[in-house]
């Protein structure tokens, strides 16, 4: 949200756009306080952190602080409640929010600052998706399918575990079976047979380049399969 | 006619159209999900277990639809039900309750609490399923009294038997896709009838030999009867306990089964016996047992896992390969010599429903079953060629309409609509749908159970699957508005 604003305005606007930040900040450092006096993540770090790198001092060290408390709260409640991988590993829905999703969040802010915490919880959903495949009678969209061969991506780079590597192949093969069918375009879900980018076909394309590149030991640096969010 | 009149011809029938579809925010319109409020609330209200001494809570299966309570006699059966399957004692009113043949209601009334915020829903449901198993268990063998030949008599509080033999016989009716509440709601009883499927249901466990019928009260294990789809709902229940508990007798039972099917298939054909000894075989009893090897397979590790997927990915070839006939006779072949592979002179019917028989619809609903997940394209054109065989068609009035019939109709239809977009599929769901709502609802809360009841005002019995059509009404509704939030239950477990 911050970043795309950054981006969005001149240089000529630079003051009027650091107060917006700020502003927007400060609403958000207010936000993190509970009802209870407890403190909670909020937009979470990655575009705070983008946003770093384009904004001159002292705003972009407020920054990187407040996507470092995010961090921190982020982690404090990964130690009080179930982890990334209680969360649906299949069924997805709007405003719900799949493991791999949230495994993606991880190699975002890892790609940030590797903090181990990120690499270890994306890991963690990789392990969940092995030998995973979806539960009956779901209706999984494509970009789901994305998530966790990306997980199992990113998790055989951090670790060069085999297994990491063959799932992502086996989701990636299943994926083109049952979206692409015989067609060209792939269909929007399990249970519908058009094409529609709503459901996320874009970022399996950008999975299955993932594996490809794997597979072929390519050099070619594939984007990040990680603004679904 | 004039261009000018015919301009306004059109624009007058499009408002028509709108008017009957949209209501009056634009919105489409939808009758059908109030309709299965008030058979929920009508069976929250009027239909459970206050009777005899103990007062179960339990959905009674069979009501008087005017007096919205327990028949006091007993109506003739719907066509194509034999009497002895019905859910009461042998002679007098049906007062029996069979959680199998009520499947489809607890499945709708969970979707309706997730629908309305409401948790009237999920409770009754809930409470029926841990009442069953906790209290309906034999106490020698663990198997309940449900399913083609058991239910609980909820007068006189105690199982009723068999009543064409008069004999204890427990048999499933539809594959039980509830274990997962059921576990957590009742996991010792849960587990103590899984393990009695192992130990009282299959005869032998180093071939996996069993029949269908076995003993409630006493161990009655016999070899016979070893239909397919039973062993698929053994199978799926045996998965979701080893789910539930790690014990590997479950494994276990699942491979000796797995083994036994794997073994009938001809090398040749690839067709399963109908049963042990018999020459001809049952596509639709096979690809029912894939269904639920496949649904088993996310249940367990590997390697039973992929054993699992590739025995249904081979009954995929065999089932898409035959050659059905619905484009000419609109029907599935039902049935086909095993060593050589010749059809019987039959396909199953577009609406003549019957007990163990198939209509085309509902053979559909198992490719759809198999369709969406795996997205083999056979059974698309299957799909769509039998949805395309209930197009501009409604049934006609001679055979004695079940309401599971439409809505398997009405659930093909939507699925063909998903599939292929074409909304002259979503139309035709609406209008059996509105057949549906004048045929067996007639302004009752409680829909009859068929079209030709003979008694004036027809009397409701679940055993021809007014649940099914209720699902398939959720699913409608759905469609109809567009709502994703809330998943409908695949209307898919009529096999």
């Amino acid at each position: 949200m911050i970043s795309a604003e950054i981006s969005a305005k001149s240089i000529s606007d630079e003051i009027r756009k650091s107060e917006t930040i700020e502003s927007l900040l400060g609403r958000f450092e207010r936000k993190r306080v509970q009802k209870d006096g407890s403190r909670a993540a909020t937009i979470g770090p990655l575009d705070c952190d983008i946003a770093a790198a384009m904004v001159p001092e002292p705003l972009a060290r407020r920054l990187r602080a407040f996507a470092n408390q995010e961090d921190e709260l982020t982690f404090a409640e990964w130690r009080k409640q179930p982890p990334l991988p209680a969360l649906p590993k299949w069924q997805m829905a709007y405003g719900g929010q799949t493991a791999g999703a949230s495994a993606m969040f991880c190699l975002a802010r890892h790609q940030q600052v590797p903090k181990p915490q990120y690499r270890d919880a994306l890991i963690a959903v990789a392990d969940e998706y092995l030998n995973s495949l979806p539960e009956e009678d779901a209706d999984v969209w494509p970009m789901t399918f994305a998530h966790a061969i990306s997980t199992e991506v990113a998790a055989y780079r951090f670790t060069r575990r085999e297994a990491y590597r063959a799932q992502a192949i086996k989701l990636a093969q299943m994926a083109v079976e049952v979206f692409w069918q015989d067609s060209p375009l792939p269909r929007a879900s399990f249970k519908t047979g058009h094409y529609e980018t709503i459901t996320g076909s874009d970022s399996l394309a950008l999975a299955l380049l993932e594996v490809h590149a794997m597979l072929h030991g390519l050099s070619v640096e594939i984007p990040a399969n990680v603004i679904d969010r | 006619m004039s261009k000018r009149v015919g301009v306004k011809w059109v624009i007058w029938l499009a408002v028509v159209v709108s008017a009957r579809h949209c209501g009056a925010a634009g919105v489409p319109s939808s009758p059908y999900l109030p309709v299965i409020y008030r058979y929920a609330d009508a069976m929250l209200q009027h239909g459970r277990d206050v009777h005899g001494p103990q007062k179960t809570g339990l959905f009674l299966s069979a009501l008087d639809r005017t007096a919205l309570g327990p028949l006091a006699h007993r109506p003739p059966a719907p066509g194509g039900i034999r009497e002895g399957d019905r859910d009461g004692p042998a002679s007098g009113p049906l007062v029996g309750v069979n959680p199998q043949h009520d499947e489809n209601l607890l499945r709708v009334l969970y979707t309706l609490s997730e629908l309305s915020g409401k948790p009237v829903y999920r409770e009754a449901a809930d409470a029926e399923l841990k009442w069953f198993l906790a209290n309906a268990g034999s106490p020698t063998t663990g198997l309940l009294p449900w399913g083609e030949h058991m239910s609980w008599n909820v007068i006189a509080d105690e199982p009723i038997p068999d009543k064409r033999t008069g004999k204890d016989a427990h048999e499933f009716a539809r594959p039980w896709v509830l274990w997962d509440r059921c576990f957590e709601l009742e996991p010792v009883a849960s587990k103590r009838f899984a393990l009695a499927l192992w130990e009282h249901q299959i005869a032998d466990h180093g071939t996996g030999a069993f029949n269908r019928h076995a003993g409630y009260w006493e161990h009655g294990a016999t070899d016979g009867m070893d239909f397919a789809r039973h062993a698929g709902f053994y199978i799926r229940s045996w998965a979701i306990a080893y789910a539930h508990t790690g014990d590997p007798v479950f494994l276990r039972a699942i491979e000796t089964l797995l083994g036994r099917y794997e073994k009938k298939r001809h090398p040749g054909t690839g067709l399963i016996e109908l049963c042990s000894g018999r020459s001809d075989a049952s596509p639709l009893l096979s690809l029912s047992l894939a269904i639920d090897c496949d649904g088993a397979s996310r249940r367990v590790p590997e390697p039973l896992a992929s054993h699992l997927r590739a025995f249904a990915a081979r009954e995929d070839q065999v089932f898409c390969l035959l050659p059905h006939d619905l484009k000419v006779n609109r029907g599935f072949l039902p049935s086909l010599d095993k060593e050589t592979g010749k059809p019987a002179d039959s396909v199953t019917p577009l609406w003549d429903a019957r007990y163990g028989g198939f209509t085309t619809a509902q053979v559909a609903m198992m490719c759809v079953a198999r369709y969406e997940g795996t997205g083999k394209t056979g059974y698309r054109e299957l799909i769509v060629a039998a949805a395309d065989a209930y197009l501009d068609k409604l049934p006609p009035e001679d055979p004695d309409l079940w309401p599971m019939t439409l809505g398997h109709a009405i659930s093909l239809q939507l699925a063909a609509w998903r599939s292929t977009a074409r909304p002259v599929h979503l139309d035709q769901a609406r209008k059996l749908a509105d057949l549906a709502l004048q045929v067996f609802w007639q302004g009752s809360a409680l829909p009859r159970a068929s079209s030709r009841s003979k008694t004036a005002a027809g009397h409701y019995e679940s055993i021809t699957g007014a649940d099914t059509l209720a699902l398939a009404f959720v699913e409608l509704h759905l469609s109809i508005l567009h709502i994703t939030a809330v998943r409908c239950p695949a209307n898919t477990i009529d096999r």
